[in-house]
């Protein structure tokens, strides 16, 4: 669950397929200059303020990893970020769908928080 | 010196010149203006608090102006001029006292951004406060001032001020405005406080003005820790029901409650947090007063101190 703002709830997609069209390989991510993101972890969710915009968001425990991933090593592939999410969250890969990672880094590329290139 | 101490005709006289200044933390107001009617109204109102040098900077310089041109004889109406600007159309004469009040915390939210500012009421009482956000039609100025009525003490009735880097709430005890059928409510509720007149079809509907208990401006500057944080929902005949909020939603309404969230920024973020993590959080849908107040009672009774 991404939260794009306090009363606009929107459920990130579960795994539909996304044909990337082998773009996703060519595409890193990375936090965009400037950025500042600071996180409050409760128990149904981390709110996650961007200092950059003003803009506060509700992020599930995966996009907020998401987000620790990209900050922490930039440049990487959503594959990559991909194997870092599974092994961080021990879970079995069939639960984290390619398509997924990719979606939910659109929609945090939508809202300015990750920027992506393609190399 | 209070309000009060001043006779009515002491309070006009002061309106009408130099211009009264009311000390209510964490402001000082100087309100000038000619109108007899209005002075006997602040009178009653403000009675309890304390008078300062008119010569002293105000932090809100109002005065109340008759204005109206042509028909001004006809159709009276008042201006609303801070710091000699005036920033809305004028009322109808008569709606003198909710203009000055609605004036008043418009200026305040202006000029403010030290703090967090939410939309909310504030009570407390043994140390702990209970912050009510909501957005008006919720019934949050009838609840907080029937908490007053039995010996809570009132910290704001508009304004839940918290400082930047604090997660505490400061007073700014005003008189509660009581809209449409809240004021009979409230007059059957506590038919000793002082209400004073009704103002008919002013642009929120009917209003009437709660006087602030003595003791709550007698310790208008003392802050409160937020104990619990309390979303009031008022529907007529409904029986009382409560239902824990969870600290990610309840930071998401606080954030989308505040006047100036987006101001403040990062000092906002923090400030909420601080307040949802030493708080509980709960929405509380309520039709009678007794209701409530026994529902509010076991929330504390629930909750620890953090």
């Amino acid at each position: 669950m991404l939260l794009s703002g306090p009363d606009d709830r929107r459920d990130l997609p579960r795994g539909d397929a996304i044909d990337l069209g082998g773009v996703a390989d060519s595409v890193v991510w990375r936090i965009p200059a400037g950025q500042r993101l600071l996180f409050e972890d409760f128990e149904d969710g981390i709110v996650m303020f961007d200092a950059r915009v003003g803009s506060t968001h509700l992020l599930n425990v995966t996009a907020a990893e998401a987000l620790a991933v990209v900050e922490s090593e930039p440049g990487m592939t959503s594959d990559a970020i991909r194997a870092r999410l599974i092994d961080r969250l021990s879970i079995d890969p069939a639960q984290l769908p390619v398509s997924a990672v990719g979606e939910m880094l659109t929609q945090l590329e939508n809202l300015g928080i990750v920027a992506a290139e393609t190399q | 010196m209070k309000v009060g101490a001043l006779s009515a005709s002491g309070v006009h006289a002061a309106m009408s010149s130099r211009g009264i200044a009311i000390a209510a933390p964490p402001i000082i107001v100087r309100l000038r203006s000619p109108l007899r009617f209005l002075a006997d109204q602040i009178r009653a109102l403000y009675g309890d608090y304390d008078v300062v040098d008119p010569e002293a900077f105000a932090d809100v310089d109002v005065r109340m102006c008759v204005v109206g041109g042509v028909r001004r004889w006809r159709r009276p109406k008042v201006q609303f001029v801070v710091d000699g600007v005036a920033p809305f159309d004028p009322f109808p004469l008569e709606n003198a006292m909710p203009m000055f009040e609605w004036g008043l915390n418009w200026a305040f939210s202006q000029r403010a951004n030290q703090n967090l500012l939410l939309h909310a009421s504030v009570v407390e009482r043994d140390g702990r406060a209970i912050l009510f956000p909501a957005w008006p039609g919720s019934g949050k100025s009838t609840l907080a001032g029937s908490l007053v009525c039995r010996g809570w003490r009132l910290l704001s009735d508009e304004f839940g001020i918290v400082p930047l880097g604090g997660a505490s709430v400061i007073p700014f005890v005003r008189p509660i405005a009581l809209k449409n059928e809240s004021i009979a409510v409230m007059r059957a509720f506590a038919p000793d406080a002082y209400i004073g007149p009704i103002f008919p079809a002013t642009r929120k509907g009917d209003v009437a003005h709660l006087r602030p208990t003595s003791l709550s401006t007698a310790r208008s500057r003392e802050s409160a820790p937020v104990h619990a944080v309390v979303f009031p929902n008022f529907q007529r005949d409904e029986p009382v029901s409560v239902q824990r909020l969870e600290p990610a939603k309840t930071f998401l309404k606080l954030a989308g409650n505040a006047f100036n969230y987006e101001v403040v920024g990062e000092r906002g973020f923090s400030a909420v947090a601080s307040i949802v993590r030493q708080s509980s959080s709960h929405i509380i849908h309520y039709g009678d007063l007794d209701g409530a107040h026994a529902a509010l009672e076991e929330i504390l009774r629930a909750t620890p101190d953090k």
